[in-house]
């Protein structure tokens, strides 16, 4: 099975100039944790996630306190997810998404990106055709999806 | 002294400018920072063995010219001993605890946090104190809506103080303590006073620069007040077997000439009963030990030894005794010249490889002062070593080398962590910044310290 073949039927594109309040409420709507940025041309600039939300929400010194095996996050009071959500809600995808991104192209097999995902830790990984264009998005979820009508015909 | 014989009788004199040339380079490479200094070490300490300045026996085994494993040995049993006592959140309980016991008042916090730091600069080391009381700042700093660099610039500059008093506070007190045979209570009982004093004149003048941005509403207070502490105590069953084994180490450390014991020793036992009985993995332990550090100290240690067995060192040393004219009963000018001299030396250059030059260079000194160089300088009898005249000589290198480290951000590791998570948490300190603090602070250290020797001393 080849990567093409287990795409995300739909894969949620953004554009780098969204804000973030337009970022979350896209990604609630799609139902998808990860989202290519991608240009007017179609060409994959970076990846996008609730995760990278919760990393520049987070301070730094968070971090550093689990560096050192202990999570400070029980020493900030309540509402400071709520302010600095709050703070920075008309801050750009750009400001938040992540440039460099491991990428797969479309003829790689399905086998050979699953240990890509395991060995990188990914859920998500986007495809990337030679051109630089992006073709989709490969989830953990669409690669079982992809699966699991073939499995249906045998048996 | 079979070595430094035969480099005056010319068998190894060849390898005089060979060694001379590594050794150069390699300080050369270190202080310009384009290459991390623990491969610069051990391509300098690999290369006089491999030539061969120096031999194999003596590289590793030689306790002159080869690597000194109490120095080793006592900086990896103290990283594991911390390491594990970190698991348990212990320090980060007592900062919050601390800063509710003054109810969250940012400028008693503020004296609080640097006492902190140099007292436990003192038992510990002062980079582990910065790494693990940096992120509590920085969080309390956020609470209350404040500028961490106050408290940030301060913690630094106390953990090279605090540091400065102990034997264990800063890595060239261990090496002077491990080659001129001083003990824990030595570097107590001569150094700690000064260091109180220092600590006080610091922290005032500090306290008096930064009083008008500790100021912040009640409010802001109160929201300290409402953090439960208890919840940072990840292990409260390892945070007291881990101060009860450091506790007894350190107690250890000031009985060890007693106890006949060399303080590496007592570490490593510490170490491996606290592994033992903490039930961590050692594997997941022996990552945080700072590798890079140890095999720096490492490679550094035959990078000297080679320098010190073809005689650049005894060079180097007749070129101080001309200088400053040390004499069987007067060594005055010569522990001021080097207080001062190490001192700004240190502000420039990572003061471990300083010093690792300097106590053989003291040592040869010693050698030809007291014995007319009929005794090697590493192997001075104690009672020559820690004489009333050259004893003030060792404390005006360890007050110069550790209290320079306040000079520049570059000064002292302390320095450069501080730095590095100031700039990650989107409060740059610049270089400059930096300096326009630390200068002062490196200049009145080094006054009062030079002040304590002469009427201590002299």
């Amino acid at each position: 099975m080849k990567v093409s073949q287990c795409l995300v039927p739909t894969p949620l594109t953004l554009s780098k100039d969204m804000s973030l309040e337009q970022l979350v409420y896209k990604v609630l709507d799609c139902n998808q944790t990860t989202a290519a940025v991608v240009d007017s041309n179609n060409k994959l600039l970076g990846m996008v996630g609730i995760h990278d939300i919760f990393k520049k929400i987070l301070p730094s010194y968070i971090k550093m306190g689990t560096d050192m095996g202990i999570n400070l996050g029980a020493a900030i009071h309540e509402g400071y997810f709520n302010e600095k959500f709050e703070a920075l809600k008309s801050a750009t995808v750009a400001e938040f998404m992540t440039e460099k991104v491991d990428y797969i192209d479309p003829d790689d097999t399905a086998i050979f990106a699953i240990a890509e995902m395991v060995k990188r830790k990914r859920k998500a990984l986007p495809v990337k055709a030679e051109n630089g264009d992006f073709v989709g998005m490969l989830t953990r979820r669409s690669i079982l999806v992809a699966v699991l009508p073939k499995e249906k015909e045998k048996s | 002294m079979e070595h430094a014989v035969e480099h005056v009788t010319g068998a190894v004199s060849q390898y005089y400018w060979v060694a001379a040339a590594i050794f150069i380079a390699a300080y050369a490479a270190i202080i310009s920072e384009k290459i991390d200094k623990t491969k610069v070490a051990l391509v300098g300490g690999a290369l006089m063995v491999i030539l061969p300045i120096l031999t194999q026996e003596e590289a590793f085994y030689s306790p002159h010219l080869g690597i000194d494993y109490n120095v080793i040995y006592l900086l990896i049993s103290m990283m594991v001993m911390i390491t594990i006592m970190s698991y348990s959140g212990l320090f980060e309980w007592v900062a919050i605890k601390s800063a509710q016991l003054v109810k969250g008042s940012p400028a008693k916090i503020f004296l609080l946090f640097i006492t902190i730091t140099a007292v436990s600069s003192a038992l510990l080391d002062n980079v582990t104190t910065v790494l693990l009381l940096a992120p509590v700042t920085l969080l309390l700093a956020d609470e209350l809506e404040i500028s961490p660099i106050p408290f940030l610039l301060a913690e630094a500059l106390a953990s090279n103080i605090g540091g400065t008093a102990t034997l264990i506070g800063d890595p060239p007190n261990i090496m002077i303590a491990s080659k001129a045979q001083f003990t824990f209570m030595d570097f107590i009982v001569h150094l700690a006073p000064v260091v109180v004093i220092i600590f006080i004149v610091f922290i005032s003048i500090i306290y008096f620069v930064f009083r008008k941005q500790l100021v912040v509403s009640p409010e802001k207070q109160e929201r300290l007040m409402k953090i439960n502490a208890k919840k940072l105590i990840k292990d409260k069953v390892l945070a007291w077997k881990s101060s009860l084994v450091l506790g007894t180490v350190i107690i250890g450390f000031s009985l060890h000439g007693v106890l006949h014991l060399e303080p590496a020793t007592l570490a490593m036992v510490g170490a491996a009963i606290l592994l033992l009985i903490s039930k961590k993995d050692p594997h997941h332990v022996l990552e945080k030990v700072e590798w890079g550090t140890i095999f720096f100290f490492a490679g550094l240690f035959m990078l000297v030894g080679g320098v010190v067995k073809v005689g650049l060192i005894t060079d180097l040393s007749l070129g101080l005794i001309e200088l400053t004219g040390p004499t069987k009963d007067d060594m005055f000018l010569t522990s001021m010249v080097l207080l001062w001299f190490s001192g700004i030396a240190s502000a420039i250059i990572d003061n471990i490889p300083y010093v690792a030059t300097m106590i053989p260079l003291v040592q040869d000194m010693a050698s030809t002062v007291f014995t007319d160089g009929k005794i090697a300088g590493a192997d001075l009898p104690v009672e020559v070593l820690h004489n009333t005249v050259l004893s003030p000589v060792w404390w005006a290198l360890a007050l110069g080398a550790c209290l320079g480290g306040n000079g520049s951000p570059i000064g002292a590791s302390a320095n450069v962590i501080v730095m590095g998570m100031a700039k990650q948490a989107g409060k740059p300190i610049s270089f400059l910044k930096f300096m326009a603090y630390g200068v002062p602070t490196m200049t009145v250290s080094l006054a009062i310290a030079m002040v304590y020797l002469w009427l201590r001393y002299y």
